[in-house]
């Protein structure tokens, strides 16, 4: 450097190279976020949105409480699954195959189609009540719906879907407007969540499962830990990606906060029973006003188009992995008939679910909760003893801590879906999750 | 006589003399050494203690419902199996497999060994629907469901060993290796560069990396020269800087320079430093060329004629050359300084008579491109006159190198690039 020449002042060597650090930190981590976002935001889906409708309608603020060890569940869990899939390389299904071998993979994945199943057509029947609001007849919503969806991922390529996906997040915020907007007490509401409480009744012990339910489910594991390995992060990344976690797992918590305020403060206090996110924007508009029920059926039909999007897709890719099937968007359909066929079947199908008339659809969403519930304990159980494994961890593999963490939300999880799926015998109250 | 490895796993194993259970087997262990790995003994594990090695040399019959050992060893587990042998179970079964005879990447449903008079063969791999069925005890009852309904039984699809390479990584997590296969077995040597290229890209990056790792220079530089630039990056970066260079040297020059420029500056110039000089002045002259230009394109590895060469001498250069070279069909034809001045099919060269000069033969009449054109420009040549290479000039009429057609081949036709 001249001396000659003037020189701006420059922050002292330590500072900088401290600058760069966090600079370049800021720079990867914005290259591998994405899948703990996307996971966790499609988790608020058609049935996630009803579900916190529902218990801020019923229960008031009384269950604000449990959003806070939900999310700490959620990043535990998604944590578990995006570092098998970071330090593997390999998806979840090809583990269990691999580590369990094929008849527990082969009866795992029938599961797993037909729990999916259930959650895309109440995907889709979410997209019909949304679009009926605004006035539009499901009968046109849902081919369109289910159209886009087909052609989003058979023409789309990773990059370009995955960004349509993180846009797609963005509208998330159409319930937090939605709770601002009928201006709740703040510190009174805060209180709450601090604050765990509860009856030991038994629609109150339902509506909390099916709150955990809804926030953990099979298809999330699979889905975050492919995503993982397409985007190819590697190890060096890894405690980004972790940030990538737990940043997806906090918008879900703040967004679930927030339908439960809206419903608790308006439908609540207004004594409202309702049975569908659709009654739920519905019984909003004479309360809290018109644009709250638009903003809520708007949130309804992103989220219900972005889970439709991901399931049967997720379903496909993990069912073909598992069975040893050409998997892949980029292969020609004669390349890869299982992948595409059973992608379109479940697309075709649970379209097909919504406008049948006389399709049981509550029924048949509850009935997939309840698979939801059964299959969860056994996946969580095989992620435990995969990522326990040090030949396939190394030093990645679980510590102690993490251990004794995981295996007690496992097994708190475990006991949850027990009752979930045993609740009908208790009481007739369980309403879809 | 052939037997499936589920039917061999749900065999339980006995001693020969007094008839006492010893255990059910596990895995199976074979000699990878062989085209058709002979097998040379069974894991066995009683109840929830660890398996024990049981060679083949004490197995004194396969019976239908068991097996039957001979001198039962006191204390189980006294040998171990051979060091680098192929594990059915832990290496194979339930694993990702590349199928070289159609070049694809597929899962193993069982394993199909033949039963000889000196012992146990591994001769294919099952991974067919009846496979699966197999495993999961319904092959009866589906084929029963087939015919009866369709008339059609479902057929076994086998892949001979020899075609199969396992990718499977071993070791810890970090230092993983593939199983290696002995010299006489190479069955990615079959793969055309670009299958391999497909079948890699096919293959979870850890795969990928592994395997690609254990090819031989050449082989791994040809099929990188397939691979989409993003993962012949991930290729490269992940693997030791010594070997990269191996690689990247063994790369026609426009790929080398164009992966080169994708990589961290340092990494590029460690590896450029880590070339041949020769070879790594000519990548480096590219590296100066725009990447859309003709010249960011072009490769330098073509055949320079003098015209004053008769065709005999010619065809011995070709001789030398010719390896190396990206095309040689057309032969390009230098003046004193290097110019440009004409060009010869190899169809002239060969029917022409040995004492010719190729100032009397060659077209003067070249088609070229300059160094600093668009390449849209150089694709609307070979559109135009059919060329397989178009010569590349410097802005005074010096030829810098060549452009062959797979260089603009995304420009002619968009559609075929994947």
């Amino acid at each position: 450097m001249s001396a000659a020449r003037p020189t701006l002042p420059r922050p002292p060597a330590a500072a900088r190279s401290w600058l760069q650090a966090r600079w370049r930190g800021l720079l990867i981590f914005l290259s591998v976020v994405g899948p703990g976002i996307i996971t966790a935001n499609v988790d608020n889906d058609a049935g996630g949105i009803t579900t916190y409708s529902l218990a801020g309608a019923h229960f008031g603020q009384t269950l604000l409480w449990a959003l806070v060890p939900i999310a700490f569940a959620l990043v535990l869990v998604q944590e578990m699954t995006s570092r098998l899939g970071v330090v593997t390389g390999q998806g979840l299904a090809d583990l269990i195959r691999e580590r369990f071998g094929v008849r527990i993979t082969f009866y795992l994945m029938l599961c797993l189609i037909v729990t999916n199943f259930g959650n895309a057509v109440a995907e889709f029947a979410g997209v019909a009540s949304a679009m009926e609001i605004f006035g539009v007849s499901r009968y046109a919503a849902v081919p369109i719906a289910a159209f886009f969806v087909w052609w989003l991922v058979v023409k789309g390529t990773y990059s370009t879907v995955e960004k349509i996906f993180l846009s797609a997040c963005v509208f998330y915020l159409a319930y937090i407007v939605a709770g601002v907007k009928v201006a709740p007490n703040w510190p009174s509401l805060l209180r709450e969540v601090a604050r765990p409480q509860g009856t030991l009744s038994t629609e109150y012990l339902v509506m909390l499962t099916a709150l955990v339910g809804t926030t953990i489910a099979p298809w999330m594991q699979f889905y975050q830990q492919a995503s993982i390995v397409e985007k190819g992060v590697r190890i060096e990344e890894y405690r980004y990606s972790r940030w990538d976690v737990i940043l997806g797992s906090i918008m879900v918590t703040v967004v679930a906060f927030f339908i439960m305020v809206t419903c608790a403060e308006t439908l609540f206090r207004s004594g409202i029973r309702i049975e569908t996110a659709k009654d739920a924007a519905l019984a909003l508009a004479p309360i809290a006003g018109k644009y709250n029920a638009y903003l809520f059926a708007f949130g309804l039909l992103n989220a219900s188009l972005f889970a439709a999007s991901i399931l049967p897709l997720s379903t496909a890719y993990t069912v073909c992995e598992g069975m040893g099937w050409e998997v892949g968007v980029d292969r020609k359909f004669a390349e890869a008939p299982q992948f595409y066929g059973l992608y379109s079947l479940i697309i075709v199908l649970a379209a097909a679910a919504i406008m049948l008339p006389g399709m049981p659809l509550i029924k048949i969403m509850f009935l997939s909760q309840v698979l939801n519930g059964l299959v969860l304990p056994f996946i969580l159980i095989f992620m435990l003893v995969l990522v326990n494994d040090r030949e396939l961890m190394g030093e990645y593999a679980n510590g102690r801590w993490a251990n004794i963490a995981g295996i007690t939300v496992v097994v708190l999880l475990i006991l949850l879906s027990l009752f979930l799926v045993a609740s009908p015998l208790f009481s007739q109250v369980a309403g879809p999750g | 006589m052939f037997v499936f490895l589920t039917e061999l796993f749900a065999k339980r194993v006995r001693g020969l003399d007094d008839g006492r259970l010893l255990g059910h087997p596990v895995d199976l262990v074979a000699n990878a050494e062989e085209v058709y790995p002979a097998v040379v003994g069974f894991m066995v594990r009683a109840g929830r203690s660890p398996a024990f090695y049981l060679p083949w040399s004490q197995i004194a019959s396969v019976e239908p419902g068991e097996i039957l050992a001979r001198g039962t060893p006191e204390v189980p587990g006294a040998t171990t199996p051979p060091e680098g042998s192929l594990y059915a179970r832990r290496h194979v079964l339930d694993r990702q497999i590349i199928d070289t005879s159609g070049a694809r990447v597929v899962r193993v449903n069982d394993l199909h060994l033949l039963r000889m008079e000196d012992g146990l063969r591994l001769i294919h791999v099952d991974v067919g629907a009846s496979g699966l069925f197999r495993r999961l005890g319904w092959l009866p009852a589906v084929n029963a469901l087939t015919r009866g309904l369709f008339d059609y039984e479902l057929r076994d699809h086998l892949i001979a060993w020899k075609f199969v390479q396992p990718v499977g990584h071993f070791g810890r997590a970090g230092q993983r290796q593939v199983l290696r296969l002995s010299a006489s077995h190479q069955p990615l040597a079959q793969l055309h560069p670009a299958e391999l290229a497909e079948v890699l890209e096919d293959l979870d990056m850890h795969k990928r990396q592994a395997l690609f790792g254990s090819l031989t220079p050449e082989v791994a530089a040809d099929a990188l020269e397939q691979m989409d630039t993003e993962t012949q990056v991930d290729l490269i970066e992940g693997m030791g800087e010594e070997h990269a260079t191996r690689v990247v040297e063994e790369m026609a020059t426009d790929d080398a320079a164009d992966l080169l420029s994708e990589l961290e500056d340092e990494k590029a110039e460690n590896i450029l430093d880590g070339m041949e000089s020769e070879r790594s002045e000519e990548v480096r002259e590219l590296l100066t060329h725009e990447e859309d230009t003709a010249g960011g394109i072009m490769t330098t590895d073509f055949i320079a004629l003098k015209t004053g060469y008769t065709v005999d001498q010619t065809i011995a250069v070709l001789r030398q050359e010719a390896r190396e070279a990206e095309n040689i069909y057309y032969l390009y034809v230098l003046d004193d300084f290097e110019h440009l001045v004409g060009v010869v099919t190899l169809r002239s060269l060969i029917v022409a008579s040995p004492e010719r000069r190729l100032a009397d033969l060659m077209s003067t009449r070249v088609i070229s491109v300059t160094t600093g054109e668009d390449k849209s420009a150089a694709a609307e040549l070979f559109a135009k006159y059919r060329f397989r290479a178009l010569p590349v000039v410097d802005d005074h009429g010096v030829m810098k190198g060549l452009i062959t057609i797979d260089d603009v081949l995304e420009d002619v036709a968009p559609e075929l690039n994947r």
